[in-house]
């Protein structure tokens, strides 16, 4: 089959063609006009601050109403949850820089914090994505993750909130006070990779290292101060120097973390772990050794600048012209959808469709994130349920189909076209149409 | 029924007869399947704290040892005089009193990692490294014991590594609700068929869900609700005479970090909850079917010895798993225990392996399914050789 560059950016690099763009677009001049740190922004919209959700949280805590205050608590959660998500999906569906949204949505699923049983979290997480990951998608990677280790929802959500130094002030009491939850999963997940030559005592001291980041006034009687999103908190932090990747960091509070967190961000792990994520990605589920090279390269030269990263993403041998493909996961099928549609918005049965999909926004089943391979996604029961959800898609947006065969083409590569315009032809209606071709494989790639 | 229904329902079934989809048939070609054993491969993924689940109340340092999470032998099931069940495991202590409960404890992969999905992909694979792209021992066992496809299923969520590899296999979860389609599902199979790398999936969805639509799955669960719907769903598949003969399911949430509590705690209502499940299955067997049946409950890792500083557990080594089932010998609990003393830790604070997961796995699918030597060393177990196999956990 014969790659197709324009759809290739559209959909590879984006979130979908829209119809019309496929024959307006220059591949690369069009993604490389998103690499702008504005257009991975999420604005326009009134969502909650974090420094908002925790003060909403400590006041309904202070309520003497216990039940209540929670079951309050419960039902913002689900409300500032769903504005969120949707927000997301609307941004997603509806921006002119796809490419940078895409990006948005890759950082925040490297950096994933989870709804999944963790209430405070589905209070946080858009707050995270907006707050945390948006403002350094073409910045330094090492600004977004200190921002991430920072943010409540994050905080909360590896348990580095609780974490005590056993030797620390507020620790004396306690037989241990240490949680390396947070520090295992930077050192794994998000920064060197598991194979990037840590140990067990590099965890250890990393998560000493970080004791006393957590967030002001949220965790009682531990003189925490103020309520704000984040605090370091002298009282919890584990004294003496502490030894990480054999490089030594003297006693410094908080100025610890932050420089441990700016070495794990330069180490030629890092890249290298990064590169493979990224590469895999955008271009293949066995990314080439070549490939990660050139990335990886890109990162160290230019000290973890994403904008650099994405760049070079767009000049690999594969990008535009490669036999490989990555299949769509379940929300980049809702989105891309929406996006041939013209819709701004689904309805909420199409959200909740996500679930059956295993695809809920911000809710992996680990911090590891969502994966983007076609083993996680092509399996019997999701492909089938993408059929489902594309009739529903359909069914609301009767009004918009016209010639279907030629909508194909204009947002799909067609593997082929003689096949399926004869398939379309037996359709009973263009909802019925429209839905067999978001159903059918080719539109499952991307 | 009218004429281009019946037209489009032959040409479904002259698709799976031939071409691309040769090979998937469930429903069809089970009937001839070298097996009629039943196994069940649950993993509790996110690491399941071992030692709160069969508790070593008679070791002398576990109160000590484990400190604020310890549990007071007074609200446990005691199995032996080292081992107890977890309050929310005491459904099961019938069962292990009919010998059809065997725990197993110090268990562990055989590569040193805490991380979850190193740990995860090794246990998954069967290999004694990870590798990220390998197939799973639960596939490679359906390709020994010549598993048609369709013998091997993934109920609740996607396909887990332990089920892939060359043997198709078929996925299901709950809450569908599809109206007759069935036209349109063929001109959809017509499409899948010209994807290379998605045929066998649809066609394997496409069977599947003419024996999902005989079952009526009351709508997704969420949480703890989940299990016994999981496990009702499972045992409806094994139960019928043409359905799957190996199954596998897995629940998250075991990562018990922070507030892992006693009695009724998070942890132990996870605990009833799958307790509960596991019962809920047993009852869904014809007891002929129930006495062919294995079921075995894994996790990557056990947790640390020692409660942390927010009332939780670390990522930790020695584990705990159960087997259950009509099949299994059990009224026993297997553990060459390490004790919990600090100079008996490994690494001074997770439980000293005393036993490699690989002996468990190769003792109960060799017994199973009469395996030889060389297809567990060789073929299921690639280059373990030197890894004996456990005798006489079956009947």
């Amino acid at each position: 089959m014969q790659a197709n560059p324009q759809l290739r950016a559209l959909n590879r690099f984006g979130l979908g063609a829209r119809p019309g763009e496929s024959r307006s677009v220059d591949p690369r001049s069009w993604l490389r006009s998103q690499i702008n740190p504005a257009a991975a922004l999420l604005t326009g919209s009134d969502l909650p601050s974090a420094q908002s959700l925790i003060e909403t949280i400590m006041k309904n805590r202070a309520r003497d109403d216990k039940t209540a205050a929670r079951k309050d608590l419960r039902q913002f959660g689900r409300q500032t949850f769903g504005l969120e998500a949707g927000a997301a999906l609307r941004q997603a569906m509806t921006t002119d820089a796809p490419f940078a949204e895409r990006l948005a949505r890759f950082w925040s699923n490297h950096l994933a914090v989870s709804t999944v049983g963790e209430p405070m979290v589905a209070l946080s997480a858009g707050a995270y994505e907006r707050e945390a990951i948006r403002p350094h998608v073409f910045g330094r990677f090492a600004d977004m993750v200190r921002a991430s280790a920072r943010h409540p929802a994050m905080l909360i959500y590896l348990d580095q909130v609780r974490s005590i130094g056993p030797n620390a002030r507020a620790g004396r009491n306690n037989r241990r006070g240490l949680n390396e939850n947070y520090a295992r999963e930077l050192l794994e997940l998000h920064t060197l990779g598991v194979d990037g030559g840590y140990d067990q005592r590099d965890v250890e001291q990393l998560a000493l290292i970080l004791t006393g980041w957590t967030i002001g006034g949220y965790v009682r009687q531990r003189n925490t101060g103020p309520v704000k999103p984040f605090a370091f908190a002298d009282a919890m932090h584990e004294p003496g120097s502490k030894t990480l990747l054999g490089r030594r960091y003297p006693q410094g509070g908080e100025n610890e973390g932050t420089a441990a967190i700016a070495n794990l961000c330069r180490h030629p792990s890092t890249a290298r772990f990064l590169a493979t994520k990224l590469v895999r990605h955008f271009v293949s589920d066995r990314p080439h050794p070549l490939d990660i090279d050139i990335i990886a390269g890109v990162y160290l030269d230019t000290d973890g600048d994403l904008a650099e990263v994405s760049l070079a993403l767009l000049d690999l041998d594969g990008a535009f012209y490669g036999p490989e493909r990555k299949i769509r996961s379940p929300q980049e099928f809702l989105i891309a959808m929406g996006r041939g549609l013209g819709l701004s918005k689904v309805d909420r049965k199409a959200v909740s469709a996500l679930t059956a999909l295993r695809h809920i926004p911000w809710s992996p089943p680990s911090p590891a994130g969502y994966s983007d391979e076609v083993a996680d996604w092509g399996d019997p029961d999701g492909l089938l349920r993408r059929a489902d959800l594309a009739r529903m898609v359909t069914k609301r947006a009767r009004a918009r189909l016209t010639d279907v065969g030629a909508f194909a083409q204009d947002v799909m590569e067609v593997r082929d076209p003689a096949l399926l315009n004869a398939l379309l032809a037996e359709q009973s209606s263009a909802a019925d149409q429209a839905t067999l071709v978001f159903a059918s494989p080719d539109f499952q790639w991307r | 029924m009218n004429q281009s229904f019946l037209n489009r329902r032959a040409f479904l079934a002259s698709a799976c007869a031939g071409g691309l989809a040769t090979s998937f048939a469930p429903s069809i070609s089970f009937a001839q399947s070298a097996t009629d054993q039943r196994f069940v491969f649950v993993l509790l993924r996110g690491a399941m704290d071992g030692l709160h689940a069969v508790v070593p109340y008679g070791d002398p340092a576990y109160a000590s040892a484990r400190g604020q999470l310890a549990y007071d032998s007074s609200v446990l099931t005691p199995l032996d005089s080292t081992f107890a069940l977890a309050p929310g495991l005491s459904p099961l202590a019938p069962a292990f009193l009919e010998g059809e409960l065997l725990p197993v404890q110090g268990l562990a992969i055989p590569y040193r990692t805490r991380s979850h999905f190193d740990a995860q992909s090794i246990l998954e694979t069967g290999l004694d490294k990870p590798v990220g792209t390998a197939t799973g021992w639960l596939n490679r066992t359906l390709g020994v014991i010549g598993g048609a496809s369709g013998a091997g299923i993934a109920v609740g969520g996607g396909l887990p590594t332990s089920l892939r590899g060359e043997v198709p296999v078929a996925t299901w979860a709950p809450k569908v609700q599809r109206d007759g389609d069935e036209a349109f599902l063929a001109d959809l199979s017509r499409l899948y068929n010209q994807d290379p790398q998605l045929a066998d999936s649809f066609t394997a969805a496409l069977n599947l869900q003419e024996q999902a639509m005989v079952m009526d799955s009351g709508g997704g669960k969420r949480g703890l609700a989940l299990f016994d719907q999981l496990f009702s769903a499972t045992g409806r598949f094994l139960e019928a005479d043409d359905g799957p003969r190996i199954a596998a399911m897995e629940f998250s949430g075991w990562d018990t970090h922070a507030g892992q509590g006693k009695a009724g705690g998070a942890l132990d209502r996870r605990l009833e909850a799958l307790a509960n499940g596991l019962l809920t299955f047993k009852a869904t067997l014809s007891p002929e079917v129930w006495s062919k049946t294995v079921v075995l409950v894994s996790t990557e890792f056990g947790r640390t010895v020692a409660t942390n500083g927010t009332g939780g557990t670390d990522h930790g080594t020695g584990g705990a798993a159960l087997l259950f089932g009509g099949a299994v010998r059990g009224g026993r609990v297997i553990a060459d225990w390490p004790g919990l003393a600090s100079n008996q830790l490994f690494e001074g604070r997770d439980l000293r392996p005393t036993l490699d997961t690989r002996q468990l796995l190769k003792g109960v699918l060799g017994a199973h399914y009469d395996l030889r030597n060389a297809e567990l060393n060789q073929k299921i177990f690639p280059d373990s050789g030197a890894v004996g196999a456990l005798d006489g956990l079956l009947i």
